[in-house]
């Protein structure tokens, strides 16, 4: 039996959408011959069973028939990248009150904030992978650990560059100290050699193996003055050719948006100290010294000096910084591919890691390939739902499908409701999920609803939570819910009292009917009333349902008879009797409440009420025990003669 | 990256034709030719047997669970005409029995939880079954549609609530009609809509040449949308959407390459499972222009084979 998970089989594909084929997956279970069928459980968990659909005439027991739950296994889930879900929540939680409250205003300084927290966030992720990677026995573990973490340097790689070109807000634009930064952080090639040797500070230093290659190294990431630095330490440094590239390192332009003159003054200055390099360097005048000459070469930014060093490191990017700096300093954010380009094409070093591809993408400004691309970067949507929420929210994320129709919203909407429903399915990082889902009405409060209320309830704090966690969000219906199921399960293993209350908390009326119903005729054989608080303090609540009511006015009636506030319980016992929502069966112990106050010493019911006693009697006299009812009807008249005489003053008495 | 949480032996003797998971994804009844109706506790990993419930004379089609709040009920259909409702209180027990068909009952499903207890069934006498549960009396008041389907009526699915009322003014939601979707032997889908205290056909879907084998209405997501999925012996599977539950666009999803026997929905709605003759399952979703594609992974996977082999075992 197989299951394909993903194909495009069916389109025929325009040129442009590559046709993914199908991913496979063999179940090798003999009873899955037979035929196969597919039951959900919840998003990214279901269940295989051997299904036919036709009868066997003969039954087989050849093969045992075995049903599988399978998972699609989510690296989120791991403990340490749990922190890294939970934190980011938090900023991405922060970041849509920011949006929210600031709707005009321009957020970006708190956007770059909440985008450097983001990635503060991933590496201390890494940091945590790393440690435990460090700590780690089992050789699966540190394979995985370390697919993790290679995993998490690209995703920071990737973000950062992003925050570069899209997030920040770069003064003029001139992104390339930027750019050298990320290149200097993310790729440091040379740097631990040249820290090495200059603080070793020898003469002699190019007998160091790695001498060459690190000052091209620092040339290449544009630090100009650390090559200097290091040449200065080679045991030639006071020769001609030395002092000649030291000169023209030192007196290389550099832009400063602050320094007062224009990008176009700074590009004449700048151009023609490249033609003095160039001069320098077609006269020969180096041509002793090859790595000197080189250097020079990579200064008036030849691109077949660049390509002569490509293959010494393992991707174009380490060179990019160092090949804008010497072929165009003042480019802009939006001006950098045609460099991405000319980088990525060099040499034959095949380029074609989802790195490579998604920064050639990025530097592109094509969001779209970026997001396709950071999807498979990890096999869940966490790099890029976040990333391309923040984007949006800048204002920066623009995708158009292939009929040109603006298509971000509902890009950035999807990831996000894919990635809360993925979150959702952990027993732990659920409320996380719920929060995703909220975030994105209407389609993720449905969701939402349909997802809380398949979380299992099995203890009373957990139903608290969910209950809390729906009504945050408005679901009303879903703890209502929850409270019924509560009530369902406290009536089944005998508990009236905690199923009584369940069910007023539910609002559930039948039920709460039935469990009061269930309450008084517990009290007929008991003389108990269950939940007594509860109905005392339950107000309006009570109103949902005619018999709930009678027991909540009853518990009222005993409290006021022990506290002996004998003619407000008079009244409450009266407004009972003639309201008539007493259950029939509680109708023989609601007269037979009465006797005592009928009994008193002091007159607690008028003629009127006595008269409407007697009829309620009447009405129901069959029902009733012969001798308590005897005694009811003594008591009554007793009553009434009294009462009528006591009302009636200005008649005479007899 | 998929991985098998657990394998349950089901020890059925003879083939399984429905497994399905309660709400809470802790419990599964199975049911197979062997008359009976199996339900396993899945707790970590491990399952038990929890009930071996026997009551049908003939093969059990399907299972459906009603909603937790009333209480644990299992609803079975069988060959032997009857559908049986099971609580449990303690233990398994027949709450009710229904034996108003007079031919094998193909499939059952629960109305939403909003509407209150209400199972529907359908059955080769070409008739649909509407049994609801009246709290008032404890009794089981059972509506009928006769001569739903030529020859027979092989799969029902309810309308999800939240969906029903996609033309009407939310205040009136609770007013929206109850709708159901059956497909048949007739090759025909048609949708049914209660009015007043009778059910009507409300729309015919045509597209397929052979006998519709299930459909499933997929859950509401909110969105002024309503899709079915429909699977037939002509071994294709449709999409159908609609905005405002009275006309119907199909779409069709794929031509397999062999009948293709039922489609569910994932609980959110945005993946429809397919599974067929071609001992396939496959997971589909639609994409932003409305194409359906699968979601492409690149990961490894549980015996991946190379894309172009299949080889079974």
């Amino acid at each position: 039996m197989n299951i394909t998970t993903f194909s495009n089989n069916n389109v025929r594909g325009d040129d442009s959408s590559p046709i993914i084929r199908a991913k496979t997956f063999n179940i090798p279970e003999k009873c899955f011959n037979k035929g196969v069928g597919c039951a959900w459980r919840s998003g990214n968990k279901f269940s295989i069973y051997p299904r036919s659909q036709t009868v066997s005439k003969t039954p087989k027991n050849d093969v045992e028939n075995k049903i599988l739950n399978i998972r699609h296994e989510i690296v989120l889930f791991h403990p340490i990248l749990r922190k890294l879900v939970n934190e980011s929540n938090g900023t991405y939680l922060s970041l849509q009150k920011l949006v929210d409250s600031s709707k005009n205003n321009d957020n970006h300084v708190e956007l770059l904030k909440l985008s450097r927290q983001y990635r503060s966030i991933i590496r201390v992720c890494i940091e945590n992978l790393q440690e435990a990677l460090n700590d780690a026995k089992d050789g699966s573990d540190m394979i995985n650990l370390q697919s993790y973490i290679t995993i998490f340097y690209s995703v920071e790689c990737i973000w950062h560059l992003c925050e570069i070109l899209y997030i920040d807000k770069i003064p003029g634009d001139i992104v390339l100290p930027y750019l050298l930064e990320w290149v200097r952080f993310h790729f440091p090639c040379h740097e631990q050699t040249a820290a090495q040797l200059l603080e070793a500070c020898e003469r002699g230093s190019e007998d160091h193996d790695d001498y060459w290659d690190t000052v091209i190294g620092m040339v290449v990431q544009g630090r100009v003055d650390v090559a200097r630095a290091l040449l200065k330490l080679n045991s030639l440094s006071e020769t001609n050719e030395f002092k000649l590239v030291d000169n023209s390192l030192r007196s290389m332009p550099v832009y400063s948006i602050y320094g007062g003159i224009s990008t176009g003054e700074f590009t004449v200055t700048w151009k023609h100290w490249q033609a003095e390099c160039r001069a320098k360097v077609t006269s020969r005048v180096l041509a002793s010294q090859p790595k000197l000459e080189l250097i020079m070469r990579l200064i008036i930014g030849e691109y077949s000096a660049f390509e002569s060093i490509r293959s010494t490191y393992t991707s174009w990017f380490d060179m990019l910084g160092g090949y804008v700096m010497f072929t165009a300093p003042w480019s802009r954010t939006h001006e950098l591919s045609a460099a991405a380009s000319a980088c990525a094409g060099m040499g034959s070093m095949p380029s074609g890691s989802r790195l490579d591809r998604t920064l050639r993408a990025l530097l592109e400004g094509d969001m779209h390939q970026v997001i396709h691309e950071i999807q498979h970067i990890t096999d869940n949507g966490w790099f890029a739902t976040h990333l391309s929420d923040i984007l949006y929210h800048c204002g920066k994320l623009k995708v158009l499908d292939k009929h040109q129709n603006n298509v971000t919203q509902r890009l950035r909407d999807s990831l996000i409701l894919e990635y809360g429903t993925l979150i959702m399915e952990h027993k732990s990082l659920w409320s996380v999920g719920l929060s995703y889902l909220a975030s994105c009405p209407p389609e993720g409060l449905c969701r939402a609803h349909l997802l809380l209320e398949r979380i299992p309830i099995n203890t009373h704090a957990k139903a608290m939570r969910v209950v809390a966690e729906a009504n945050k969000y408005g679901l009303l219906e879903v703890g209502e819910g929850v409270w019924r199921v509560l009530s369902g399960r406290h009536s089944a293993a005998g508990r009236d009292g905690a199923a009584l209350s369940a069910a007023v908390r539910g609002g559930a009326a039948g039920r709460a009917g039935r469990c009061a119903g269930a309450a008084l005729r517990h009290y007929c054989r008991t003389g108990c009333l269950p939940a007594p608080d509860l109905l005392l303090t339950a107000g309006p609540a009570l109103l949902i349902d005619d018999t709930l009511l009678f027991l909540g006015k009853y518990c009222e009636f005993h409290r006021m008879y022990k506290n002996k506030e004998f003619r407000k319980a008079a009244q409450l016992l009266i407004s009972l009797i003639t309201s008539k929502i007493a259950p029939d069966f509680f109708w023989e112990t609601l007269l037979l409440d009465a006797l005592p106050l009928l009994e008193s010493d002091e007159a607690m019911f008028t003629a009127d009420d006595t008269y409407d006693m007697m009829l309620c009697l009447e009405l129901r006299a069959q029902n009733f025990n012969r001798e308590k009812a005897e005694l009811l009807r003594l008591a009554l008249l007793r009553n009434l003669a009294r009462t009528a005489l006591a009302e009636k003053p200005e008649e005479s008495t007899q | 990256m998929i991985t098998v949480l657990n394998t349950i032996d089901t020890g059925h003797e003879d083939m399984i034709h429905d497994a399905e998971l309660d709400y809470y994804g802790l419990k599964l009844a199975t049911c197979s030719s062997d008359n009976s109706v199996k339900i396993y506790d899945i707790k970590n990993g491990t399952q038990t047997l929890a009930a071996d419930l026997k009551g049908h004379f003939g093969p059990v089609w399907q299972v459906a669970w009603a909603h937790p709040k009333y209480g644990n009920l299992l609803a079975s259909c069988s060959y032997d005409r009857k559908v049986i409702i099971w609580k449990e209180s303690g233990e398994w027990t027949k709450l009710y029995e229904y034996t108003g068909h007079e031919s094998s009952v193909n499939s059952v499903a629960w109305a939403p939880a909003e509407y209150g207890l209400i199972l529907a069934c359908c059955s080769s006498d070409g008739s649909i079954s509407i049994i609801q549960y009246s709290q008032d009396t404890g009794n089981w008041d059972v509506k009928k549609i006769t001569g739903a389907h030529a020859i027979g009526v092989n799969s029902i699915s309810w309308c999800p609530a939240l969906s029903a009322d996609l033309n009407l003014d939310p205040l009136t939601n609770k007013d929206a009609p109850k709708r159901l979707v059956t497909g048949g032997c007739d090759n025909l889908i048609k949708i049914w809509r209660e009015q007043g205290d009778q059910w009507v056909e409300e729309n015919r879907l045509e597209l397929h040449i052979d006998w519709v084998r299930d459909v499933a209405w997929a859950p509401s997501l909110g969105l002024q949308r309503s899709m079915i999925a429909s699977c037939s012996q002509d071994k294709r599977v449709v999409i159908w959407s609609s905005d405002d539950n009275v006309s119907w666009t199909p779409t069709i999803l794929n031509t397999f390459d062999d009948v293709v026997w039922s489609v569910s929905w994932s609980l959110t709605g945005n993946i429809l499972a397919v599974s067929g003759g071609d001992n396939k399952v496959s997971l589909w979703r639609e994409s932003t222009d409305g194409q359906w594609l699968c979601i492409s992974e690149v990961a490894k996977g549980l015996g991946q084979t190379p894309n172009d082999e299949r080889s079974t075992l």
